[in-house]
């Protein structure tokens, strides 16, 4: 452990509280430049904005002037897609000094990162690719995220993934693999709860429900900073098993809201994000859901309050 | 299997849909499942050309979703993106075409 991240973790084991400047504990969006005249006119219920990094790393142009009036109004959280974090080789320097350069530009509110791969030699691949979850790759992910961290000089969120495959090789859980990240690096967590359930119901065709709360209940919750939801389709792997694909097409789906409920009921409200980045839809579509979340949240809050008041009187 | 065996092996079928499934890459009752696999085979290449597609859309409506489509699949194969900053990927695309 570098010893950043030994003040990152000091840092949070002291004050259980998530560094600062962060996230607003409210309802965001990912941000798409064809809403901006809309979210202008009404953004109502939306407290914050998400990028993807890599969307960015241009030389100023219309694209940064869009963002730069954006990040005037909202928080911004900068979602990278391109580190390749999970892959067995070097990062990419040259796409370190990009992200350093527009981090610095941006002043982001929070980064995050996933747990994936997406880089072999010099091929990118355009999407978040699996790992096996064993004690050298492990060791290879710690690596990688301390070297981003110290890079940046800040602490990064990493992602939970959705997988459609397992491999034969895995010696320990993807909880456990998380776990050891976090205590390892001082890096807090991204807990994408539709990842949580198309991986449950893609590797527990029999017993998803149960898998999820599982899973859920073996993360550590006080280092998720940030929360995802996302919409996700339907197919069918050989066996006639119901596959689900993170497609992000689509609204957010009923059980993935339930274990969102469940979540922030037990755990209190985190920064919350509405994904949807195909087939995107008007803006107002998007709102809805993330009025929903608003919603969800102004319950529990309300839950919350009753009760303290109850145990007062 | 080493620690980067697994990726080299993942990383190759990806793009070779010829190839069999990588070792050891299997769904929760052991088995491999070829469905599962192209999922990220389908993904890669459909993300590429639905990048092209956003970049070159007065290309798109000249020739048409079908022409564009089967053109955008031949170059992805053939020249994958080298970083992933996708704003600049496909810049020589309408030149190839032509060529």
């Amino acid at each position: 452990m570098s010893p950043l991240n030994k003040n990152i973790n000091s840092a949070i084991n002291s004050t259980n509280e998530q560094p600062k400047p962060g996230l607003p504990k409210a309802v965001g969006v990912g941000f798409k430049p064809q809403h901006l005249s809309a979210i202008e006119e009404d953004s109502n219920g939306v407290d914050w904005f998400e990028i993807h990094a890599e969307n960015y790393m241009v030389d100023g142009g219309p694209r940064k002037a869009v963002l730069e009036h954006l990040a005037m109004d909202f928080p911004i959280s900068c979602h990278g897609v391109g580190l390749s974090i999970g892959a067995p080789q070097p990062l990419d320097p040259d796409h370190l000094k990009r992200l350093v350069h527009l981090l610095d530009w941006l002043q982001p509110a929070m980064f995050s990162e996933h747990l994936a791969w997406s880089t072999h030699g010099d091929t990118f691949y355009n999407d978040l690719l699996p790992m096996p979850y064993t004690k050298p790759v492990l060791n290879q992910v710690i690596a990688h995220i301390d070297q981003v961290q110290d890079t940046l000089k800040r602490q990064i969120l990493i992602e939970n993934p959705s997988t459609y495959v397992m491999f034969a090789e895995h010696d320990m859980t993807e909880t456990d693999f998380i776990n050891a990240i976090i205590q390892r690096t001082g890096c807090g967590l991204l807990l994408d709860i539709n990842n949580v359930f198309v991986s449950a119901r893609n590797h527990n065709p029999h017993n998803h429900d149960k898998a999820a709360r599982e899973y859920l209940a073996h993360l550590p919750m006080e280092s998720v900073f940030e929360i995802h939801l996302g919409g996700h389709s339907v197919d069918q792997d050989e066996a006639g098993n119901t596959l689900l694909i993170d497609s992000h097409n689509d609204a957010v789906a009923d059980p993935v809201w339930q274990l969102y409920k469940d979540v922030i009921s037990t755990h209190g409200v985190k920064p919350t994000l509405i994904e949807w980045d195909n087939d995107v839809p008007e803006w107002h579509i998007l709102q809805h859901d993330a009025i929903k979340a608003n919603i969800m949240i102004t319950y529990m809050n309300d839950r919350i309050i009753n009760h303290e008041q109850h145990a007062l009187a | 299997m080493n620690s980067m065996h697994w990726h080299k092996q993942f990383a190759r079928a990806l793009t070779a849909p010829d190839l069999p499934l990588p070792d050891g890459i299997i769904r929760h009752d052991g088995c491999p499942d070829l469905k599962r696999f192209n999922v990220y085979r389908n993904n890669h290449v459909m993300s590429l050309i639905s990048n092209l597609k956003d970049g070159f859309p007065l290309v798109l409506a000249i020739v048409g979703d079908d022409f564009f489509s089967y053109m955008a699949r031949l170059f992805v194969e053939k020249f994958p993106p080298k970083s992933p900053v996708m704003v600049f990927y496909g810049e020589p695309f309408p030149i190839w075409c032509i060529a």
